[in-house]
């Protein structure tokens, strides 16, 4: 899966999970932790979602903020992380 | 689904309700009046192997899993009636020497794990501040990089064991504009310049476990003292959080059945009207509920510590397992006191500890509305937004 697809799903889920289908402003370079959209309850949510969705499990001690400054480099994180065969059916 | 112990669990736990009845309980009642720490209790835990449970063998500690950790902190609960020590002797474990061995480097393994596993040196962890106390990871301490280290500066308060302890895991932030994955812990030892701890505090409860605020005042340490990489202190954190409301409430389980077979004796033994007054159903389901409270907290907290044992914890057991604990131990004590009566309620009987050492309970290690947000989250709730 391409990583303008796996941002569009993680922009809908956090627009519709986190901000409550507020989100219209959120791009896929909105500093979400500068803004707090990932505080230390909405980045447990985001970090699951990409477990269930895309299957790729992110170590909690492995966690750091280069990797989830936005929307578009959690999907460059994710897509690095997928398996070649993509995500799980 | 098997809910037996092996027979080494069997013989941990009837070893140790046997030393602590032996040797921990002479002087609980003086100490707990002059709100004086058990130094000679911590050493004797410390040489039985208590200050090190689930510390490896080859870093000194006994190399328990995380259910027999519970399952010897449960002992130690039932035996010693020192809450106090207990939970000193806790937030020493899971908020300090668990986190070392975890994250440590091998170099802080090799300089702090055998000390604190020994016990010869007990630990602290400081998160808490004035305005962070729910919201931790809104901590205002800072920690900016200078030359080949950092300088820590900020105020913590309720530190656990600050007044003795050598080792203090100290939470700041390296990134304010990361929020909680810019929060870093960092491992300081007592004698660094610019550290000091505050007067003790006296508390409800828990009086012999050594409580104060900690001063950080432009703490200089060297890059060597940050535990895991810059950033992870929030995980780190959490993921003693998550030791801590599994396995250290297991000492309140202990306290717990202690508790409940005192009030079943008294309410055996004490007649009024010509009568046990555990005859009246006034009295003996309260009992009932009592034990109740026991069985299904006991059974909660098991089922978090076997996830973690198994390596799969989540925050969702661990917080049913604190929330079930604490909460039970709160009620109960007011049972305990009720059926006791006028005696529930005098320091010498002992009764009435039980309820003061119950309260921080629903605030340490997380509130209990803390712990019902997380379990919320857990089902799917929304949080509120930022
Ligand atoms: C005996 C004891 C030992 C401790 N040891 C340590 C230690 O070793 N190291 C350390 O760093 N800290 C320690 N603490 C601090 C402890 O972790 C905090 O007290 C706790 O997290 C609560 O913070 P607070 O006291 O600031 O209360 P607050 O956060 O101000 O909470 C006050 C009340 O508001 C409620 N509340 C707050 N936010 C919400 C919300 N979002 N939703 C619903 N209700 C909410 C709380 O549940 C509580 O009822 C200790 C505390 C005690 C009592």
């Amino acid at each position: 899966m391409d990583p303008t697809a796996i941002a569009g799903k993680l922009r809908d889920f956090i627009d519709r999970e986190i901000l409550e289908g507020q989100g219209g402003d959120l791009t896929a370079d909105t500093r979400l932790l500068e803004l707090g959209i990932l505080d230390s309850f909405s980045l447990f949510l985001v970090i699951d979602y990409i477990g269930k969705e895309f299957g790729v499990r992110l170590e909690l001690e492995a966690l750091a903020a280069e990797d989830f400054a936005s929307i578009a480099v959690i999907a460059r994180t994710v897509g690095s992380k997928l398996a070649p065969s993509g995500p799980r059916p | 689904m098997d809910y037996s112990w092996t027979p080494e669990q069997d013989e941990l736990y009837a070893g140790i309700l046997r030393f602590a009845r032996e040797n921990l309980n002479a002087t609980t009642l003086e100490r707990d009046r002059t709100r004086r720490f058990g130094e000679e209790e911590w050493k004797k835990c410390a040489g039985f192997g208590l200050a090190g449970l689930c510390i490896p063998r080859e870093s000194g500690g006994l190399g328990l899993d995380c259910l027999s950790t519970a399952r010897a902190l449960e002992a130690l609960g039932r035996g010693c009636s020192d809450g106090g020590l207990g939970f000193s002797l806790s937030a020493h474990l899971f908020a300090c020497a668990v986190p070392v061995h975890l994250h440590g480097s091998p170099d802080q393994k090799e300089r702090y794990l055998a000390r604190l596993a020994s016990g010869e040196w007990i630990g602290a962890n400081a998160i808490t501040e004035s305005e962070a106390g729910s919201d931790a990871f809104a901590l205002k301490a800072r920690a900016r990089k200078e030359g080949d280290g950092y300088v820590i500066s900020g105020e913590k308060s309720f530190v656990t064991n600050a007044p003795v302890a050598r080792l203090f895991l100290v939470y700041a932030s390296t990134a304010p504009e990361n929020g909680f994955l810019g929060i870093s812990a960092f491992l300081v030892e007592r004698d660094t310049p610019g550290l000091k701890a505050g007067r003790p505090m006296e508390t409800t409860g828990l009086t012999t476990s050594p409580i104060s605020s900690l001063y950080l005042d432009d703490c200089r340490v060297p890059a060597s003292a940050l535990l895991g990489r810059e950033g992870a202190g929030g995980s780190i954190f959490k993921d003693s959080m998550g030791w801590e409301r599994s396995c250290l409430f297991a000492f309140w389980l202990g306290a717990l059945e202690r508790q409940l077979e005192e009030t079943v004796d008294h309410a055996k033994s004490r007649r009024q009207f010509g009568h046990p007054i555990g005859s009246n159903q006034a009295v003996s389901h309260r009992i009932a509920d009592m034990k109740l409270r026991l069985e299904a907290a006991r059974l909660l907290l098991y089922r978090a510590c076997w996830e973690r044992a198994a390596g799969h914890p989540s925050e969702l057991a661990a917080s049913l397992a604190k929330l079930a604990v604490s909460e039970a131990f709160v009620a109960s004590s007011l049972d305990a006191v009720q059926i006791f009566g006028g005696s529930g309620v005098m320091q010498e009987i002992g009764i009435e500890r039980y309820l003061r050492d119950a309260l921080p309970g629903t605030i340490y290690s997380g509130t209990s509305e803390m712990q019902r947000e997380l379990i919320a989250r857990a089902l799917g709730l929304p949080p509120r937004r930022p």
